[in-house]
C-alpha cells in the first residue's frame, strides 16, 4: 500500500476539513443546549397519539378529533361534570320529551354566543344536525331516523322514527357540535339533502372554528398539532388554561415528555408503562368505557362455534382472572355487555367464573370430536399498549385445556374488520367502546342488532330475549327500573348468546403535578373543561 | 491522454453505468434512432430517460393499482369503521363518492384520466384531495431528507476517504467498526435511544415535532419550515425548526452515512493505486490535489449512485423514525393510508416514491455526464 502511504503524507488538508466538521458539530451542540420548550404559563400541552382525520364535526369520528371539537364547540347536553352518568344541560337549559319518546324538545339558553359574537339560536342547531345527517360522512349514522327542526328562535325539536330515549345522551357527542350556521354557509356549508356533494366547508372548518366553546382554533397541522386559545367571548366559566396544544406524540415517548416537562397530559399509556413513572408526574387510573370480548359465529356452516354446548364450554373454560392479570393494574372482569362506568352495567356478582370440569362436560355433550376453531383478531391495532395477540394466546391455551383446539389467525385490522363485517369469522376477539355514554348502543348485541348480524344472529332467533331488548331500548336513563331491566337483558344474553365478555382495561391518565381536578370522561378520556392548575 | 487532459482513467474503478447504457435497446433508444441521432449522444440519452420515465410511471400506477386492490379487505369498511359500516346507505354513499362502485378497469381508467389532469383523487381518511395531503407531508420529508443527505455525503465521504488513506491503521479500524455499527443498528431503535439520551437525559435537543408545542408554523411558501420562517423574517422560528431537524436527521443519516463511509472507502481503495494516481504523485503533486482531483473524482460516479439512492431512501420516508420523532412526513402518511386502506392515498404515496427514485436516478445519470465526460460524449 505504498500509494496510500504517500497520499497520507499530504494529509494536512484534513485539518481544515476536520475543523469545519467540528464547527458544524459545535453549532449543533449549541443549538441543542439552547433548545427548550419554554411555554407561556397557562398553556396545557396534551401529548396524544393522533388519529385525527378532520376536525369538522360532520366528518370527524375519532377520539382526538372529538377532544378538539369538545373544546371548540358546545353541544345541547354534556356529560362534563355529570356525577351519575346522566347527561346534564349545556346549551340547552331544559330538555323534555313526548310520552312516546319519539320527540324531544330542547330549550336553548339565550346568552350563548359564538366566538365572533353572533348569538346561538335554534337555526344553528338545526343546521348543524341536518348537515351532519346529509353530509353522509362517517358519523352521519348517528342521525339515522332523526330529524331536527326549530320551534322558535330558542327551542329545538328532534323527532325520531322510533322511540329513542338515548337522544339527550346522544346529542352530547362531539358530532352534534353546534356550528355558527351563517359562517359555515358563507364558506360553502349546507344542510340540504345534497350536502354529500354540495358541502365544501370541511377545509374551512379544518382551518377555523365556528363554535361557541371555551376555545377557538389557532392552527391545525395534520399529523402534528392542534393549537387552541381561550375564547374571550365564552359564555360559560373562564377556562383554566389560556392555551391548549394537542401534540402528536407516540405512546412510546409520551412519558418521557411528561417527565421532562414538555407536555402536561397523556392518556395513551398502559399501566405497565407508568408503573415506575417517578415523582415528576401524577398518575391516576380509572375504569374505562371500553371492553374486550370474544364472540362465536352462530352460522353452523361457518364452524362449530354455533353449537350451544361449545358456547357453554368456552364460557366456562376461560380463566377470566388470569386474562385480566395480563392487562395490567386497574383492569377488571366485565360481567355483562355494558361497562361499569355506564348506567345499566351488570353487577359483578353475575360475572362468569371458570369451571373446567363443566366446560369439559359441555364439550363432550356437544358430540363434536376435537372441536377446532379459528380465532381472528387484529395484529396491527393496540389499545393503550395492549396487544390482542397476548390475550388470544392465553385464550388458546385455556380452551385447549378443555379440548377445544384454537388456531390463531391474526391479520391487519382492515382485513379482520372486513371478515367480521362479512360474518365469516369463526371466533373473533374484539373490543368496543360505546359511541356515546349510554347503554342503548350495546343493545346491538341483541339478535338482529348491528353487532349480532356480524355473528349471524338474526332477528327472530330468540324472541324472549328480543322482547327484553326492546323493553330496554325504550327505558329512559332516568327510569328507576333501568338497572333491573338491563340486568335481565344481559343475563339472558350471556346465557343464550355467542358472546363471551372478558374485561375492561383501565384508563391511565398521566399529568404534570401542576394540573388539578383531573376527572375521567367516557368520551374524551379527560374532562378538559374541568381541568384546573396550581 | 494524461489525467489532466480529461477525466481520470477508470482502472479498477467501481463502475456503475447509467441505466441507458446498461439497457441500450429500450424505447428511448428507439426514439433516439427515430430522431436520426446516435442513441448514445447526450441529448438522445435525455430523451431516452424521459420516455422511460413516462412508461415507468404508467407501469407503476398499474402495479400499485392492482396490488392495492388485491388486499382482501373492503376500503369502505376500513374507512367507516365497525359501527358506521353497518349502515348500508353510508357504505353505498362512500363507494359512490370514491368511485369504488365501478368495475376495476373503469376505476383504473378514471384514475389515469384524472392523473393526467393532475388530480390524484380524494383521500378517504381526510376527505381532502390527496395532492393537498401530500403537499403537507412531502415538504416535511424533504426538509429532513435534505439535512440527512448533507450529513450523509459530507461525513460519509470524509470518513470514507480518511479510512482508505489510513488503510490498515487504527483510525481505519475505528471508522470501519463505527460504520459497521451504523449500518447494523435498526433505525427505530437508534431513534428511541437517541431521543432518550439527547432529549431526556442530556436535554440537548427539543422533543419531537417540527416546532415547539405552542409555536405556530410559518406562512406556507415552500412547506420547509426553516425556509418559510426565514422568508417571513421569523428567525426564532427558523432556528427552532433547525433545532428540531437535527436529531431525526442525524438518526436517519446514521444508516445512510455509514453506508457512504464503507462505499467511499471501498471506491477510494479501488483507484488509489491506479496508474494515473501514481503518475500524479510522480509529478510531485500535493496529497490534497491527488486526493481531490484524481482519487475522489475517479470514485465519484460510484459515490453519486449511492448518494442518489440514499437521498431517495431518506425522501421516501422512514415510518418508524418519523413516528418516534412525531414527524408529519410521507412515512407517517403512508402508514396511516395503508392501515386505513385509503386507496387513493396509497396510490399517491406509491407514485410519489416511484417518481422520487426516477427523478433522482435521472439527475444522477446527468451528473455522471458532468463528472465523466466520456459518458457525455458517448464513449464506451
Amino acid at each position: 500500500m505504498q500509494g496510500i502511504r504517500s497520499v497520507s503524507r499530504g494529509r494536512r488538508w484534513l485539518v481544515p476539513v476536520a475543523v469545519v466538521l467540528a464547527g458544524v458539530l459545535a453549532t449543533s451542540t449549541a443549538a441543542f443546549s439552547a433548545s427548550g420548550s419554554k411555554r407561556a404559563s397557562g398553556t396545557l400541552v396534551w401529548a396524544k397519539s393522533f388519529d385525527i382525520k378532520s376536525i369538522d364535526p360532520g366528518h370527524q369520528h375519532e377520539v382526538t378529533g372529538g377532544i378538539v371539537d369538545s373544546l371548540l364547540y358546545d353541544t345541547l347536553t354534556t356529560f362534563s361534570g355529570s356525577t351519575d352518568g346522566q347527561p346534564v344541560p349545556l346549551v340547552a337549559s331544559k330538555v323534555s320529551s313526548s310520552t312516546d319518546l319519539k320527540t324531544f324538545f330542547f330549550t336553548l339558553r339565550k346568552n350563548v354566543k359564538f366566538s365572533d359574537g353572533t348569538p346561538l339560536t335554534s337555526k344553528d342547531v338545526v343546521f348543524s344536525f341536518m348537515r351532519l345527517k346529509y353530509l353522509q360522512g362517517v358519523p352521519a349514522y348517528e342521525m339515522n331516523g332523526l330529524y331536527a327542526y326549530a320551534k322558535g328562535p330558542y327551542r329545538v325539536g328532534i323527532k325520531s322514527d322510533t322511540p329513542n330515549p338515548g337522544v339527550p345522551a346522544l346529542v352530547a357527542s362531539s358530532y352534534f357540535s353546534i356550528l355558527n350556521s351563517a359562517a359555515v354557509q358563507k364558506n360553502g356549508g349546507t344542510s340540504a339533502n345534497n350536502a354529500n356533494t354540495a358541502d365544501t366547508a370541511q377545509s374551512y372548518l379544518d382551518k377555523t372554528s365556528a363554535g361557541s366553546g371555551p376555545y377557538t382554533l389557532v392552527q391545525y397541522t395534520p399529523q402534528a398539532s392542534v393549537i387552541l386559545k381561550a375564547n374571550p367571548k365564552y359564555w360559560g366559566p373562564k377556562p383554566a388554561y389560556d392555551q391548549i396544544v394537542l401534540k402528536n406524540v407516540p405512546a412510546s415517548t409520551q412519558l418521557l415528555e411528561l417527565q421532562k416537562g414538555t407536555a402536561n397530559l397523556a392518556v395513551d399509556l398502559s399501566p405497565d408503562q407508568v408503573a415506575n413513572a417517578g415523582k415528576n408526574v401524577k398518575v391516576t387510573t380509572h375504569a374505562s368505557s371500553t371492553f374486550f370480548f370474544l364472540e362465536g359465529n352462530m352460522n353452523p356452516a361457518i364452524g362449530t362455534a354455533a353449537n350451544k354446548n361449545i358456547h357453554k364450554a368456552i364460557r366456562l373454560a376461560l380463566d377470566y382472572k388470569n386474562i385480566v392479570s395480563l392487562v395490567g393494574t386497574g383492569a377488571s372482569q366485565i360481567a355483562g355487555f355494558i361497562p361499569s362506568v355506564l348506567p345499566g352495567a351488570l353487577p359483578a356478582k353475575y360475572a362468569t367464573v371458570q369451571d373446567v370440569a363443566k366446560a369439559k362436560a359441555a364439550v363432550a355433550a356437544s358430540g363434536i370430536q376435537n372441536p377446532t376453531l379459528n380465532l381472528e383478531y387484529p395484529n396491527d391495532f393496540f389499545l393503550n399498549g395492549l396487544s390482542f395477540g397476548t390475550i388470544a394466546q392465553r385464550i388458546q391455551s385455556q380452551l385447549q385445556a378443555v379440548g377445544i383446539t384454537v388456531n390463531l389467525t391474526p391479520g391487519p385490522l382492515a382485513t379482520t374488520l372486513a371478515n367480521w363485517r362479512a360474518g365469516t369469522e369463526q371466533l373473533g376477539l374484539w373490543t368496543t367502546t360505546p359511541d356515546y355514554p349510554a347503554p342503548y348502543v350495546n343493545l346491538d348485541f341483541c339478535p338482529g342488532g348491528n353487532h349480532a348480524l356480524r355473528v349471524k344472529w338474526a332477528a327472530g332467533a330468540d324472541p324472549a330475549l328480543e322482547t327484553l331488548c326492546e323493553k330496554a331500548a325504550q327505558t329512559k336513563l332516568t327510569d328507576p327500573n333501568l338497572s333491573k331491566i338491563y340486568t335481565a337483558v344481559q343475563r339472558k344474553l350471556l346465557a343464550d348468546g355467542p358472546y363471551f365478555p372478558l374485561f375492561q382495561p383501565s384508563q391511565v391518565i398521566v399529568t404534570s403535578p401542576s394540573v388539578t381536578n383531573v376527572k375521567y370522561s367516557p368520551t374524551t378520556f379527560v374532562d378538559v373543561r374541568l381541568l384546573g392548575k396550581k | 491522454m494524461g489525467p489532466r487532459d480529461g477525466a481520470p482513467p477508470t482502472a479498477g474503478r467501481v463502475s456503475v453505468a447509467p441505466a441507458s447504457r446498461r439497457f441500450p435497446h429500450g424505447p428511448g433508444a428507439l426514439v433516439g434512432r427515430l430522431l436520426g441521432r446516435r442513441s448514445s449522444s447526450f441529448a438522445s440519452f435525455i430523451v431516452q430517460r424521459l420516455v422511460s420515465f413516462v412508461l415507468l410511471t404508467f407501469g407503476i400506477t398499474l402495479i400499485a393499482f392492482c396490488l392495492t386492490h388485491l388486499v382482501p379487505a373492503d376500503p369502505a369498511v376500513a374507512a367507516l369503521g365497525d359501527t358506521a359500516s353497518n349502515d348500508e346507505a353510508l357504505v353505498q354513499a362512500f363507494r359512490e363518492r370514491y368511485g369504488l362502485d365501478k368495475p376495476l378497469p373503469q376505476q383504473y381508467g378514471i384514475y389515469l384520466w384524472r392523473l393526467l389532469h393532475g388530480d390524484l383523487g380524494r383521500s378517504s381518511q381526510t376527505s381532502n384531495s390527496v395532492w393537498h395531503d401530500l403537499s403537507n407531508a412531502i415538504p416535511a420529508s424533504i426538509e429532513l431528507a435534505l439535512l440527512g443527505i448533507v450529513v450523509t455525503v459530507v461525513v460519509g465521504i470524509f470518513l470514507g476517504t480518511v479510512s482508505a488513506i489510513y488503510y490498515g491503521r487504527m483510525l481505519d479500524q475505528v471508522i470501519r467498526v463505527v460504520s459497521l455499527v451504523g449500518v447494523s443498528l435498526p433505525s427505530f431503535w437508534l431513534a428511541l435511544v437517541a431521543f432518550y439520551i439527547f432529549f431526556y437525559k442530556l436535554g440537548w435537543v427539543p422533543p419531537g415535532g417540527r416546532l415547539d408545542a405552542a409555536t405556530l408554523s410559518p406562512p406556507k411558501v415552500t412547506g420547509l419550515y426553516t425556509v418559510d420562517a426565514a422568508l417571513a423574517g421569523q428567525w426564532s422560528t427558523c432556528w427552532q425548526a433547525l433545532k428540531h431537524l437535527i436529531l431525526p436527521a442525524l438518526v436517519l443519516a446514521a444508516y445512510t452515512g455509514s453506508f457512504m463511509v464503507r462505499f467511499t472507502r471501498s471506491a477510494v481503495l479501488e483507484v488509489v493505486n491506479a496508474e494515473y494516481v501514481r503518475v500524479a504523485r510522480a509529478k510531485g503533486l500535493t496529497g490534497r490535489t491527488v486526493i481531490f482531483t484524481y482519487i475522489l473524482r475517479g470514485a465519484l460516479p460510484s459515490i453519486l449512485t449511492l448518494a442518489g439512492l440514499s437521498f431517495a431512501s431518506l425522501l421516501s420516508g422512514t415510518v418508524l423514525v418519523e413516528q418516534i420523532f412525531s414527524w408529519p412526513g410521507i412515512g407517517q402518511y403512508a402508514y396511516v393510508s395503508a392501515t386505513t386502506l385509503d386507496l387513493n392515498a396509497v396510490m399517491g404515496v406509491s407514485l410519489f416514491i416511484a417518481l422520487v427514485y426516477l427523478v433522482i436516478n435521472f439527475f444522477v445519470d446527468i451528473l455522471y455526464g458532468i463528472v465523466d465526460p466520456r459518458i457525455r460524449l458517448g464513449r464506451r
